[in-house]
């Protein structure tokens, strides 16, 4: 049986991350479980970025905490892969669920495997994953729902997922670095 | 080195130039004192202004709207300028990469090259929607419409009389429209009054066809009133009522076919084997449901591109954004049920900002709905607008019948010929009004009149948007049935009428309900000889004269209770008219179109008196259809 309810994980880019938080494997699940998804739930996670190859965020428990986590990029042959199945998409689109498994199936990896994944948290926890840990995968899992191509920033396919061709660009999306030229 | 403005975007402290593309002039910006530092570097002075731009806040994590010192100088004279400026090392990137587009533009080299070269800074400032920037390339593009009057990049002719009507933040939205193309289509969302019709007319006009435009059957006949008026030479076919059974083979590349909802939902299949250039859906709020007939057959209709257009904000009401979308952009959102899961429960019942806010990112460049508010600067206080609507086969089978009986029994000589006269009149302009006020059946209201369904339609949106009107007739009769129709239609609630059978208090406490009280009424029905005027009832923003009055200067006199000190936004003022009508004969005489001996149009006591005395051939001539 699984915990996975309707607001975290309702894709398959998000899946990918909540199952770090609720592994489908384990059968009881983790008790610091129920307060990581209420860190998440009322916005206690902040400042949220992830960009090519890291994910940082601040989860603000009793006090507040710095969260880290770092995943392998995609070599260039695998980024070159990914630009082919992602072709034919709309611009701008949004990415569904075909795309991912499209995505796998070219020998993609998108979840994060616990093997080549680093992550820390400045807590004195000696539980590992701490609950902030937890708190920021299932954040994480809802960026991804909300905003699939994290996923693919996060392997280093783009740093921006703004497409090119678009007449007016959402606030969101304008690039801080080059805003003046080129840095 | 850098200062905070409200917003909480800091300036760079460096001079920068932005083009602003809806009201296509230049701004110069960056500094506290851009007027002075634009004079230092040998730039034209231009009108200080606070500027609404995207702006890096102080720690560079994002970027977030701030509005920002600036001066504004037109489109020529910047280009002008910039090309021969002599660019300076401590002048912004931004300024720079314009200078060199502004030269190459000067000798008539390509900018395609220069265009990447042009930061962000460059194009920062807030689209009208107030969440969007315009790209480089769209930015680069308005500068060229805006110093040669037309577009550079194609032939086509400033005299063409869809491009001179077009008002600067028009040509944005149609650019932006044209452009959609590539990725489908978009929404046009403007809100109601900025005139959404003649942008999409100038996408159709200068593009191949054929073209298909589905619209509710009352503002058919507008449709082809303002495809005639700015794109005269297209030709127009209808598939409506009669004309329906007629094969689509005829189409040349030029045509536009008009049609009604009610058809797109039973000619589904024959309208999906057509290769449309274009697709127009108006009043697209009739396909919100993606569940129904109509919204299922406007997905399976083909085109290069997709417009849809509604007036109603769509931006919150998940199920009809997906909908519009669904026919504009097919896969920008997803499957259906995946979208309501991801977006609806956290922005519909969490009402969580940041899931808003990404949805935005994925939306906002699809959807443009621009403020009447925002335009302000560029419109006039009072807009004026005629709704020409279409008579039901109920009311021409009355308005016929009822003028030939009149006419043929003879209107008599003096007094009696006056006294008919006035009767004639006043039955055709109830039956435009609606047929149950000439005949009554005591049957369902909508359907029989294409004012009342046109009406309807239009107090939804202003209701929706959150607006409010004042709504006009010179008939008891007529704003009772108003009053039954649109409280059950529209608001839900009983609306209120205000006429000369009321006391003193009851109108005063109606006039303050609708003036100051918080929950008042978004609308309120006026008698034109009650409350013409005197009255102060600037919480509206719309007026609407529900029939015509022979003397235009009464119904100015009306628009004025919400158009007069105080008001501080911009009015705009829908007359409805029925074509072909005795309504029409009066807007033709108030436009000067046409001229009746005898008849001084202004002066409200005589007119219909003098209409008594034109002989039997003038009056049918006046009043009949067939014109």
């Amino acid at each position: 049986m699984t915990t996975m309810s309707d607001e975290f994980g309702t894709t398959a880019w998000g899946r990918d991350w909540l199952r770090l938080a609720e592994p489908t494997s384990i059968i009881r699940p983790d008790p610091a479980l129920p307060r990581a998804r209420s860190l998440a739930r009322n916005d206690r996670v902040h400042d949220l970025d992830a960009t090519t190859g890291l994910i940082e965020a601040t989860v603000r428990d009793r006090s507040r905490h710095r969260v880290r986590i770092t995943v392998p990029i995609w070599d260039e042959p695998l980024l070159a892969k990914a630009r082919t199945v992602l072709a034919d998409q709309p611009v701008g689109g949004d990415l569904n669920d075909s795309v991912h498994t499209a995505l796998k199936q070219a020998g993609l990896t998108l979840a994060p495997d616990p093997a080549t994944r680093t992550a820390t948290c400045d807590c004195t926890s000696r539980k590992d994953p701490c609950v902030h840990l937890l708190a920021t995968y299932v954040e994480f899992a809802r960026r991804l729902d909300e905003r699939p191509r994290l996923a693919l920033v996060l392997r280093g396919l783009t740093t921006s997922d703004t497409p090119g061709e678009i007449t007016r660009i959402p606030l969101g999306l304008v690039e801080v670095a080059t805003f003046y030229g080129t840095p | 080195m850098s200062t905070e403005f409200d917003g909480g975007g800091a300036l760079p402290e460096v001079l920068q130039a932005c083009f602003v593309v809806e009201s296509e002039c230049f701004a110069w910006w960056g500094v506290r004192n851009p007027g002075t530092a634009a004079a230092e570097a040998g730039l034209p002075e231009g009108a200080e202004t606070r500027l609404p731009l995207a702006l890096p806040e102080r720690a560079g994590r994002a970027v977030v709207a701030t509005e920002v010192p600036a001066v504004l100088v037109d489109a020529e004279s910047a280009v002008a300028a910039l090309a021969n400026w002599s660019s300076s090392t401590t002048a912004g990137e931004s300024l720079r990469a314009w200078s060199r587009i502004a030269a190459a533009m000067r000798d008539g080299e390509s900018v395609e090259t220069l265009i990447d070269e042009l930061p962000t800074a460059g194009h920062a400032a807030l689209c009208l929607d107030g969440a969007t920037i315009w790209s480089g390339r769209a930015a680069v593009d308005a500068v060229r419409h805006g110093i040669t009057g037309g577009d550079a990049t194609d032939d086509a002719d400033p005299a063409d009389p869809v491009e001179a009507a077009l008002r600067p933040y028009q040509r944005a939205g149609v650019a932006w429209l044209r452009a959609a193309a590539t990725h489908g289509g978009g929404v046009l969302a403007d809100e109601m009054g900025l005139g959404k019709t003649v942008q999409a007319i100038a996408v159709l006009a200068r593009r191949p066809g054929p073209h298909l435009v589905v619209c509710p059957t009352s503002v058919l006949g507008n449709w082809a009133r303002e495809l005639d008026r700015f794109a005269p030479g297209i030709d127009v076919a209808f598939r409506t009522g009669s004309a329906r059974n007629e094969g689509l083979d005829g189409l040349t590349t030029e045509s536009v076919v008009l049609t009604s909802y009610g058809v797109l939902r039973g000619d589904a299949d024959v309208l999906a084997k057509v290769g449309w250039d274009v697709i127009v859906l108006d009043e697209a709020q009739q396909i919100k449901n993606p569940d129904t007939r109509a919204a299922r057959a406007a997905r399976k209709l083909n085109a290069r591109l997709r417009v849809a257009m509604t007036g109603t904000p769509v931006e919150n009401r998940l199920d009809e954004l997906w909908s519009l979308l669904a026919f504009t952009n097919p896969g920008l959102l997803g499957p259906r049920a995946r979208f309501r899961r991801r977006f609806a429960a956290a922005v519909e019942q969490r009402r969580s900002e940041a899931a808003a806010r990404r949805l935005h990112e994925i939306v906002g460049p699809h959807v443009l709905r621009r403020h009447k508010s925002d335009v302000a600067p560029e419109l006039p206080a009072k807009i004026e607008s005629t709704v020409v609507c279409e008579l039901t086969a109920e009311q021409e089978r009355l308005y016929r019948t009822s003028l030939e009986e009149v006419l043929d029994s003879g209107l008599g000589s003096g007094i009696e010929r006056r006294g008919r006269v006035l009767t004639l009149l006043t039955r055709l302009k109830h039956i435009c009004n609606h047929p149950e006020l000439a005949h009554p059946t005591g049957g369902h209201l909508g359907g029989r009149s294409g004012k009342l369904d046109r009406v309807t339609e239009m107090l939804a949106e202003i209701v929706d948007s959150g607006e409010r009107a004042l709504v006009f007739t010179q008939y008891r009769e007529t704003g009772e049935l108003l009053a039954a129709h649109l409280g059950e239609e529209v608001t839900g609630r009983t609306v209120p009428f205000l006429h000369g059978g009321l006391s003193t208090t009851v109108r005063e406490e109606m006039i303050n309900r609708f003036q100051l009280d918080p929950d008042g009424p978004p609308m309120l029905l006026l008698s034109l000889r009650a409350a013409g005027f005197g009255l102060n009832l600037t919480r509206a923003t719309h007026v609407v004269h529900y029939d015509r009055w022979w003397n235009p200067a009464v119904e100015d006199q009306a628009s004025d209770r919400a158009h007069r000190i105080g008001q501080t936004r911009a009015v705009t003022v829908h007359t409805l008219c029925t074509e072909r009508s005795v309504e029409e004969a009066i807007a033709d005489l108030h436009a000067g179109k046409r001229d009746l001996s005898g008849i001084a149009v202004g002066r409200t006591r005589t007119v219909e008196t003098d209409l008594a005395r034109l002989g039997d051939d003038q009056l049918r001539a006046l009043l009949e259809l067939d014109r």
